[in-house]
């Protein structure tokens, strides 16, 4: 609480980053926009960065956490994957479609067992009464499959999702697919698309409402974007 | 202490409801409740949002229930109920646990009031200083108010000429706060028409009264403009302006409200601390057609914000009154005395206690008073550098 009070009154704005894959695009990103500096030098492992000079914090966390943080208010400002929004269902603002990070959240199955079946959905009712659907994304599953009419039972797992079909723990997974390697070397196939994902830059409601800095940031970042007219797409 | 504030949660928030309640009662509101295990179907009925996140259980004849998620709901339908023998205008407070389906806050602490046959500005003003006024009671120093409209949104969409799908969409991207998807329905629309509906976006902070002309040409008509500036001139009575202004992209989360609305944000923690607005279609979805307005305030965020300001009610002075246990008698009658005065009074027993084990056990106890056998207060000074 004192922290948040602390940042709140000397105006610095604090942004969520991402750690792994897109920890790099994302920092391009903000020096782009002048949220950082173009030859800022990171620290290895370090969590916290303060840039008092552009009065910029920089919190590095798990991108499942980035919603987490800005929608308590821990971080004004957060970027993330569109798949770790709607798996969490969390109320902060999703600005700004920024681009990279692009990949596709899509359900496979192994292919010697789905290949006999003319459309997924068949193949979905093939398999008993519950379709078992091992994934990192639990909520979006159970989403997905209801839209169908088709009962799941989510088995949520961290990781190495693909392994599950293999000894018989699930019949498909929901997983991130980007360029297609992982599921080829497991034998597996996608069998639909369930949503297109990209980098998306998020905001606290609240702070969107109170706090003049960040609105103006956001605004003048808009009309940079749409300027250029390329890059991040609306 | 660090376990002190978690035990005495339940009482800063009495302590919070007290001060609250007084301000209801001076605005002429009498306070209510309503069965924590409510009907599935006045949940249904009143076509609340709060439906997909209730808790929902089956009882022995069959009949689904549900946790109550929220009170506008079954206070409507108590009122539809009883139209002759609740006169109206009927003002009602109320405060209320809440269950919701969330990983974070699956329980939660609201207060809130409902004005049940009150139409037009003054009513809507009505709950917006009742709010400001419950909050500046419960402690807490600055708030911000957002003032909204949900005919800004309808009407907008209809002057762009948007059909109904493609409005429900923006309706429901905004609520969400997708504003990606927002820009993506806008970016459909010709560059003039896109132009006009960007004070849908959040980017632009609340519009002060003689900014309002900007709603007008981005399609607001007349009747939500006039509405809109006539809450306003009744707002300006109850609160300072340079803490309210009107925000055209404010989207309530329930989706009964059919006319003017606010939230309410603490800058200091970042909090929503409440929030409301008119919705007379909810009376007539129970059988009854009147106007009706309300609001609600999260206890758990007036808190945390009042805290900040350090606005606990002090207690009174803690006694301990320390006696032979032959003297019980004189101890306890001693002690009824003191508490008939207003102290708060802890009584015990020691063999022979002298004064040095006296005051150190009255230390411990946290007292501000010891009182030995005689009857003589004596002060007890904290030690220095101890750490509440």
């Amino acid at each position: 609480m004192l922290f948040r009070n602390e940042a709140a009154s000397k105006d610095l704005v604090n942004i969520a980053l991402p750690k792994g894959r897109l920890e790099f695009p994302s920092r391009q990103f903000l020096a782009e926009v002048g949220l950082a500096r173009e030859d800022a030098d990171w620290p290895d492992r370090a969590l916290v960065q303060h840039d008092p000079i552009l009065g910029v914090r920089y919190l590095l966390v798990r991108p499942s956490d980035v919603v987490t943080y800005v929608s308590e208010g821990a971080a004004d400002v957060g970027i993330v994957g569109k798949d770790v929004i709607m798996e969490a269902d969390l109320s902060v603002y999703e600005v700004l479609d920024l681009g990279f990070g692009e990949c596709r959240l899509g359900v496979a199955a192994p292919s010697r067992v789905s290949a006999d079946y003319p459309c997924p959905e068949d193949f979905y009712r093939s398999r008993g009464d519950m379709l078992r659907v091992a994934t990192k994304y639990p909520n979006i599953a159970e989403r997905h499959f209801s839209h169908l009419g088709l009962p799941v039972r989510a088995i949520p797992l961290r990781g190495s999702v693909e392994l599950a079909p293999m000894v018989g723990l699930a019949d498909v997974i929901v997983d991130l697919v980007s360029t297609g390697k992982t599921l080829e070397t497991n034998e597996m196939v996608l069998l639909e698309e369930v949503a297109r994902i990209t980098a998306r830059l998020i905001v606290n409601p609240v702070s969107m409402k109170v706090r003049p800095r960040i609105t103006n940031l956001l605004g003048d970042i808009r009309s940079q974007k749409k300027s250029e007219g390329g890059g991040a797409r609306a | 202490m660090p376990d002190m504030h978690e035990m005495t949660r339940a009482e800063t928030r009495r302590d919070v409801e007290a001060r609250m309640r007084a301000v209801f009662r001076r605005w002429g509101y009498r306070e209510t409740d309503a069965p924590v295990l409510m009907d599935y179907e006045t949940l249904r009925t009143a076509g609340s949002t709060a439906e997909d996140v209730a808790y929902k259980l089956v009882d022995e004849g069959g009949r689904i229930l549900v946790l109550r998620p929220e009170m506008t709901a079954p206070i409507v339908s108590m009122a539809a109920r009883r139209r002759v023998e609740w006169q109206r205008p009927l003002r009602v407070c109320y405060f209320s646990r809440l269950f919701r389906r969330s990983e974070s806050d699956r329980e939660f602490f609201q207060a809130g009031a409902e004005l049940l046959g009150g139409a037009g500005a003054v009513a809507d003003a009505e709950m917006v200083g009742l709010c400001c006024e419950v909050l500046v009671a419960s402690g807490i120093e600055r708030y911000q108010v957002n003032l909204g409209h949900t005919g800004v949104l309808t009407d907008i969409s209809s002057s762009l000429g948007l059909e109904h799908n493609r409005a429900e969409q923006l309706r429901t991207s905004l609520a969400q706060r997708d504003i990606v998807a927002v820009e993506g329905i806008l970016s459909r629309l010709g560059p003039v028409d896109a132009q006009r509906a960007e004070v849908l976006l959040p980017y632009r902070g609340a519009l002060a009264p003689d900014e309002l002309d900007s709603l007008a040409s981005a399609g607001v008509g007349d009747r939500v403009m006039d509405e809109i500036a006539a809450l306003f001139d009744w707002v300006l009575q109850v609160a300072p302006a340079e803490d309210i202004g009107f925000d055209p992209s404010l989207v309530r989360q329930l989706d009964y409200y059919t006319g003017p609305v606010f939230e309410v944000y603490c800058p200091d923690t970042g909090d929503l601390l409440g929030g409301g607005g008119r919705y007379d279609g909810l009376m007539g979805r129970f059988g009854v057609e009147e106007p009706a307005t309300g609001f609600a305030v999260d206890l758990h965020a007036v808190q945390s914000a009042a805290a900040m300001n350090g606005a606990a009610e002090p207690l009174e002075p803690l006694c301990l009154v320390l006696v032979p246990s032959e003297s019980s008698h004189q101890g306890a009658d001693l002690a009824r005395k003191l508490r008939a005065n207003g102290f708060r009074v802890i009584l015990e027993t020691a063999a022979s206690p002298t004064e040095e084990a006296g005051i150190a056990r009255a230390r411990c106890r946290g007292a501000d008073y010891l009182y030995l056998e005689d009857g003589q207060p004596r002060e007890v000074s904290p030690v220095a550098g101890e750490v509440e």
